[in-house]
């Protein structure tokens, strides 16, 4: 039997991210705008759309920042139910396949191949939501992993991330754990 | 196997063959024409939020195309739109339809922030899902996965950031908000 798994209780909350982001993207505004106090030094000699296309592109990136991190966050509910639903050791199906995947592999699961296909498997109204996600982690992969092929899958962004985030954690029955 | 295996295996392809809907084909075109005319609605509803200003001329609208690319609709034009008041610019930009939750969106940019307008079902409040997941009880009856066939009438509607995510009508008032708030530090 695989060894137990001692959480960490550090996993990222996607509300914390969403205050995050907004508290980042407010303060890369200011220090972007005329209103920052060492607007005139800094830029002086720049025209206004540099400093907007500057703007934009640190606005871009703490996108992507942030679109991986709530990916991540998504990540750790998922493997975080994966591993008390073992622990647990419920009787309904779903549980039992999870126990029998645990038994093989432990925590070395693929969440898009195993654990998404067991909940797709053993709930109802999760096969829509799942679809989304698989496609959705083609965009983390590729964030993941350095951005530097050209993706053959749209590109999502932050608000479409967070919306898939937000619906996945209200729609599945998943396992939390006890940041206390 | 044991029977008790067999038996619930045998239960389990029955809910899944019952739960296994055939998708009807998209009319893709379709689909693209219609967000289309979602979007002109919208333009004309902005320029008749802004009408007044307009014709007093302390306000500028100007329209500039450009290409998206969608998967499934493929690269097609949409135009942006661009409020100026006085220094100040602010962007409406097509996001496109192929989205969660939503039947469109439209990003406005404006020099201290960014806000986004959804076309959405009229009654919607909020993204949240209607669907909960469920994990499947042996011992219930077996129910096919169909979410409500309701037909919808899109709205256009200001998200509110996350994490609040809310839905607020879209109307001359909370437009001109919107407009302060993406323009104004």
């Amino acid at each position: 039997m695989p060894e137990r798994v001692t959480f960490s209780k550090q996993h990222p909350d996607i509300q914390q991210l969403a205050h995050f982001y907004e508290d980042v993207a407010k303060s890369v505004r200011l220090y972007f705008s005329r209103d920052a106090p060492s607007f005139d030094v800094r830029f002086a000699d720049r025209r206004p759309n540099e400093v907007s296309n500057e703007m934009n592109e640190r606005l871009a990136e703490l996108e992507m920042a942030t679109a991986l991190s709530l990916f991540a966050a998504v990540e750790a509910a998922f493997r975080i139910d994966y591993l008390q639903r073992c622990y647990r050791k419920e009787k309904n199906a779903m549980s039992r396949a999870f126990r029998e995947l645990h038994k093989k592999k432990g925590v070395r699961v693929s969440l898009e191949d195993e654990i998404f296909e067991i909940w797709r498997k053993h709930t109802i109204g999760s096969t829509s939501i799942i679809g989304k996600l698989r496609s959705a982690f083609s965009f983390r992969h590729w964030l993941a992993h350095g951005r530097y092929w050209r993706p053959k899958f749209p590109r999502y962004d932050y608000l479409q991330v967070y919306s898939l985030a937000d619906s996945a954690m209200n729609s599945f029955p998943l396992f939390g754990l006890n940041r206390s | 196997m044991p029977k008790v295996y067999t038996k619930e295996f045998e239960e389990f392809v029955k809910r899944q063959k019952s739960s296994a809907i055939a998708e009807p084909p998209v009319d893709w075109d379709k689909e693209r024409r219609d967000w289309l005319a979602h979007l002109d609605s919208l333009y004309e509803k902005v320029e008749s939020f802004l009408k007044k200003y307009k014709d007093e001329g302390s306000i500028g609208i100007e329209y500039k195309e450009t290409e998206l690319f969608e998967e499934d609709l493929g690269t097609y034009p949409v135009r942006t739109m661009t409020i100026q008041i006085g220094r100040q610019r602010t962007t409406l930009t097509p996001v496109g339809t192929r989205l969660i939750g939503s039947k469109g969106r439209v990003d406005v940019d404006g020099p201290y922030g960014k806000a986004a307008l959804v076309l959405v079902d009229k009654d919607a409040t909020s993204p949240r899902p209607r669907v909960r997941v469920r994990i499947i009880d042996p011992k219930e009856k077996a129910q096919p996965e169909i979410e409500n066939e309701k037909k919808i009438e899109w709205a256009w509607k200001i998200a509110t950031p996350p994490p609040a995510l809310q839905y607020i009508d879209l109307n001359a008032e909370s437009f001109l908000q919107l407009i302060m708030e993406v323009s104004n530090a």
